[in-house]
């Protein structure tokens, strides 16, 4: 993990010191002041209160912040029917925003070209919302093509998938607020749900990202935020950003 | 969901280009929060709706939700070539794929 000295004195932490800023609030007796960008290999970074574009109430374009500058990582939906919700202050989220897809697979966000450098194994993934979908499958977030979902939901838990296995999350609902972090790193990938450990250690299969489709296939909920991270995080790393993302978003961890 | 559901491709789609000039799209979006925003030209909301076909391509259907309640009348009136169905509730199952989105000029239509 790669400190942010400003954070230290809560100050505004990001890339030279402009990136976008944490905006609190947190208490000191439970988290540091934290932004994704402090950390490195920051791949993808999607939030509710940066780089949104609406069409009138629904998002029409949401822009990477990862700072990578690969325009092709910005989410757009040119058709507006097909655009998901924008909650300007969702109340389940700590009266943050939120995007939400209220069912039907042709509401759907991608990405307008393939990625400069794909993301591949070991890479760990984050993400703040929820999947509404009732029992079945559903596909929060995967590839263009719906082969590969990195997240998704079977009966009532997170999974992740990618061709071979699923790797099933334990012990949280994927319908209500969530913080779910995966860890995709081959046989030793896991999945988290507001910080409790998969039951499953199975191999997911190889995930190599050049594009990313939100809402994918059958998948809809909310998305409050998104975090993927070159290389697997490890405990103390993803302690911090699943804290971090339980924080903002009211979400309590390891419960 | 409801749609208006058309025999034809051509009808759908000239039905569909009519809608769009009714509520205004091309329509540029407008950012909002902070952070770094995708430029303007990547971030225009290109029409209303896509036309769907349905699996044996017999039925050609557009969405028809609240939004487009308030101007459906503007469209059938302003569309001459085609008769505009009233809406019906359509089960858009797996088998309904997105058809040719381009608008097409029928002639006699309203600009």
């Amino acid at each position: 993990m790669k400190p942010c000295a400003a954070a230290i004195f809560g100050n505004i932490c990001g890339v030279g010191g402009v990136g976008p800023s944490f905006d609190g609030p947190f208490s000191p007796a439970t988290a540091a002041p934290f932004s994704p960008l402090s950390l490195a290999n920051l791949a993808l970074w999607y939030r509710g209160d940066l780089g949104i574009t609406l069409n009138t109430t629904t998002v029409a374009a949401w822009a990477d912040q990862s700072g990578t500058g690969d325009t092709n990582k910005n989410l757009v939906q040119a058709t507006g029917a097909n655009q998901p919700t924008y909650n300007a202050a969702d109340a389940a989220y700590s009266n943050r925003p939120t995007v939400q897809s209220t069912g039907g697979g042709a509401v759907t966000m991608a990405t307008a070209g393939n990625y400069a450098t794909s993301i591949s194994d070991p890479f760990t993934f984050y993400l703040a919302g929820q999947i509404n979908n009732g029992t079945d499958t559903g596909n929060m977030i995967g590839d263009t093509t719906n082969t590969f979902p990195a997240l998704t939901r079977v009966g009532s838990k997170w999974s992740m998938y990618a061709g071979t296995a699923y790797n099933q999350a334990v012990g949280h609902d994927a319908n209500i607020p969530s913080v779910v972090c995966s860890v995709v790193n081959g046989a030793s990938s896991a999945i988290y749900a507001n910080g409790l450990t998969a039951s499953g250690t199975t191999d997911p299969g190889v995930l190599a990202y050049r594009r990313l489709r939100l809402f994918q296939a059958t998948g809809f909920g909310k998305v409050a935020e998104i975090l993927i991270y070159s290389g697997a995080h490890d405990t103390a790393t993803r302690t911090l950003v699943t804290n971090y993302l339980g924080a903002r978003y009211g979400i309590a961890i390891g419960a | 969901m409801k749609a208006l559901v058309f025999a034809t491709s051509a009808d759908a789609k000239a039905v569909a280009a009519q809608i769009d000039t009714q509520m205004g799209y091309p329509r540029p979006g407008v950012d909002v929060g902070g952070g770094v925003h995708v430029p303007p030209t990547a971030s225009v909301t290109q029409r209303y709706a896509d036309v769907m076909a349905s699996g044996d391509k017999s039925q050609y259907a557009v969405l028809c939700d609240e939004k487009l309640a308030p101007v459906l009348a503007a469209v059938k009136g302003a569309v001459k070539s085609v008769a505009v169905p009233d809406p019906v509730e359509v089960a858009m199952d797996d088998t309904w794929t997105v058809g040719a989105a381009a608008a097409v000029a029928v002639k006699g239509d309203a600009p």
